[in-house]
């Protein structure tokens, strides 16, 4: 473990029961659910970004929401700083909330249409009672918008959110983060509803924010090529499970795992004159409620084997913290 | 003869704020068998330019100029009745998000068989066939036909769209961002299928997708469209070679690579302009990091050939 680990979440679960409806449930004993997060454990270190990547319904953003206790684990624990954030209750909870912050993936629904982008900004400020004087906040609010590059600042003060474009909006939705200075901030899909010139100036922003400021990310996309871009290190989910788990350059010159190899195979690339016969993986990401014995991924696999059916393999260091949840290395891991 | 041939089309959202010049003089031609690719960001006007060759633009949209000419009519001139059989007989579209084009109340099957019912007269239980036939060549069990859209996954509705699309067999088909709403892995499934059946049934395809490394791999001949214009066009390897459009260059690199870690990405500073009140001369120089002319901002540059069969619309093209 990292000394300067920051946010750790340790054998996180998370089930959602599956509602069947009231005739049903008279009947049937067994309550089914939806293991969107499960057994999942990492660390974030300080100044950091980790990746979280993989397909819709691998469980990336439940897995974020859980990191910043907007929904409540089944089991397992984040600690922050070594605290242990389920336990805490009140005003302490309050204030370690100050710590870290949440941006969502559409600018477009993630800002109140009918409050204006000062107001916005300066909600976190009143919530946390933080600035003593309205100028202080004033003041407060104008910096974040400017480490946002929303300039010049009071020209965005009294505009609504309609009135901008989707990469200023999701610039106001960085500056509310922002405002409070974080120490970590969980960034869901922040470009994936951006446009691709405007996407590029949101990660570069992000990128920048970190240099300047310190904050570590958790960076979820489902987007390999800004994952590679943004993160230091990456891990990718598979049906509530992390398959895969390295430092990012590691990982995307050498991905070890079928499910990793998959996703690389399928994203398109900008070369005409290399036209591959992709290695189309057959089938859709199976349904989380009934997840298939033994690895998740075998039904699926090109390389599955017949221990692959009956046991589930662990994450295991297959050389230099490069981690795998695959038979096929184990036999190289420790 | 090229199969589609559009000329200097213009087509125009007449709103309450005032004219949206979403296309504003676009021409390009579709040989037979070929792939198309009308590839730019959001708002640029590709879709708008789509809609208008099927006549389909929604009002406030209106078609405001120019000339479509297709296997030798012109669909400008014709009537509503008369453009009712070109549409899925000769050409066909995929829409954007299988998600919300389907009929949730009606069966997939039904929605696929209902052109051949429409448009060939067909028997109920012939038209039924040939839509499990379809369902089949798409990949999608033909005992799917009973299914309802929210008994499909998202990789199976897009599937059934393109059998959908295919059902009258037509000679063009215009697929807009066929792939967009789907997982990166559904997503290279799906585009596999329409660039297979593309081959396999010598279609003539105009794909729209603001995705520049989907049109690299799908995609003979290429249009780069920004604000209502056409930017760059020429053919797929040209345009990644040797891009001769800023915006293309400046395009292509912002997309963060799988393949390479990259320490900086250039990014495009600004976003789009308002296509009611364009930017005077070249709609990209208030963005262009190469404007250092005067005739960039008062004079439109023209779509000129600048290299063999290789157009851009700037003034200094070949000099940047």
């Amino acid at each position: 473990m990292p000394d300067d680990s920051l946010i750790e979440a340790r054998k996180l679960r998370k089930y959602f029961p599956v509602s069947t409806g009231h005739i049903s449930s008279l009947f049937s004993k067994k309550r089914q659910y939806v293991r969107a997060v499960d057994d999942v454990s990492f660390i974030i270190g300080k100044t950091e970004t980790l990746g979280l990547a993989g397909e819709s319904g691998s469980g990336k953003t439940t897995t974020g929401r859980l990191l910043v206790r907007l929904i409540e684990p089944t089991e397992g624990a984040v600690y922050i700083r070594g605290k242990d954030l389920m336990t805490l209750k009140g005003n302490e909870l309050k204030s370690m909330r100050r710590s870290f912050q949440i941006i969502f993936q559409d600018p477009y629904e993630s800002l109140n249409p009918g409050m204006t982008i000062y107001d916005a900004v300066e909600e976190p400020l009143a919530i946390h009672g933080v600035g003593p004087s309205p100028s202080d906040r004033q003041a407060l609010v104008k910096e974040a918008l400017e480490l946002s590059q929303l300039v010049p600042p009071e020209e965005f003060f009294y505009r609504y959110p309609h009135e901008l474009s989707g990469g200023q909006r999701q610039r106001v939705c960085i500056a509310r983060a922002l405002v409070l200075r974080p120490e970590f901030i969980v960034t869901d899909e922040p470009v994936s509803s951006l446009d691709v010139s405007t996407r590029a100036q949101i990660l570069n922003l992000l990128k920048d924010l970190q240099a300047q400021l310190g904050v570590s990310y958790l960076y979820i996309s489902h987007d390999l090529g800004s994952v590679r871009y943004v993160t230091h290190r990456v891990a990718v989910m598979y049906l509530g499970k992390i398959v895969e788990s390295a430092e990012s350059n590691e990982f995307f010159e050498n991905p070890l795992h079928p499910y990793a190899n998959a996703l690389m195979a399928a994203v398109p690339i900008p070369d005409p004159s290399t036209r591959r016969e992709r290695i189309a993986l057959a089938g859709e990401i199976p349904s989380p409620t009934n997840p298939p014995t033994g690895c998740r991924f075998h039904p699926r696999c090109p390389r599955a084997m017949r221990i692959c059916k009956e046991k589930e393999p662990d994450l295991k260091d297959a050389g230099s913290g490069h981690l795998v949840a695959c038979f096929l290395y184990h036999s190289f891991a420790k | 003869m090229a199969l589609l041939e559009v000329k200097n089309l213009q087509a125009y959202f007449f709103t309450l704020k005032g004219t949206v010049k979403a296309v504003d003089g676009v021409s390009f031609a579709v040989e037979k068998g070929q792939a198309f690719g009308l590839a730019g960001e959001s708002g640029c006007g590709k879709t708008t330019a789509a809609l208008s060759v099927l006549r389909l633009l929604p009002p406030p949209g209106r078609l405001v100029g120019g000339n479509i000419v297709f296997d030798g009519r012109d669909l400008t001139e014709i009537s509503d009745d008369e453009m009712r059989n070109y549409r899925c007989k000769r050409m066909s579209i995929i829409f954007q998000g299988a998600m919300n084009a389907l009929n949730p109340v009606i069966k997939t099957g039904q929605q696929v068989s209902e052109p051949i019912l429409l448009h060939e007269g067909a028997s109920e239980s012939e038209a039924r066939e040939r839509a499990e036939g379809l369902l089949e060549l798409v990949g999608v069990d033909g005992s799917r036909y009973d299914s309802y859209p929210h008994e499909l996954s998202g990789g199976m509705r897009q599937r059934s769209m393109i059998a959908m699309a295919l059902a009258c067999n037509p000679d063009l088909v215009i697929a807009d961002e066929p792939a967009t709403a789907l997982d990166v892995i559904v997503q290279a499934q799906v585009l596999k299928l329409i660039k297979d059946l593309q081959e396999r049934l010598k279609l003539s395809m105009i794909l729209i997708t603001h995705d520049l490394s989907i049109i690299a791999e799908t995609c003979d001949q290429i249009a780069i469209m920004y604000a209502g214009k056409i930017a760059e066009y020429c053919d797929a390897v040209s345009l990644f070679r040797n891009p001769l459009h800023p915006y293309t260059r400046l395009l292509l690199a912002a997309f963060p690579s799988v393949r390479l870690h990259s320490a900086r990405l250039s990014s495009i500073p600004g976003d789009p302009p308002s296509l009611i009140h364009p930017p005077s001369g070249c709609r990209f120089h208030p963005r262009c990091p190469h404007v250092k002319y005067a005739a960039c901002s008062t004079e439109e540059p023209r779509l000129h050939e600048v290299a063999t069969a290789h157009y851009a619309a700037c003034h200094f093209a070949g000099e940047i």
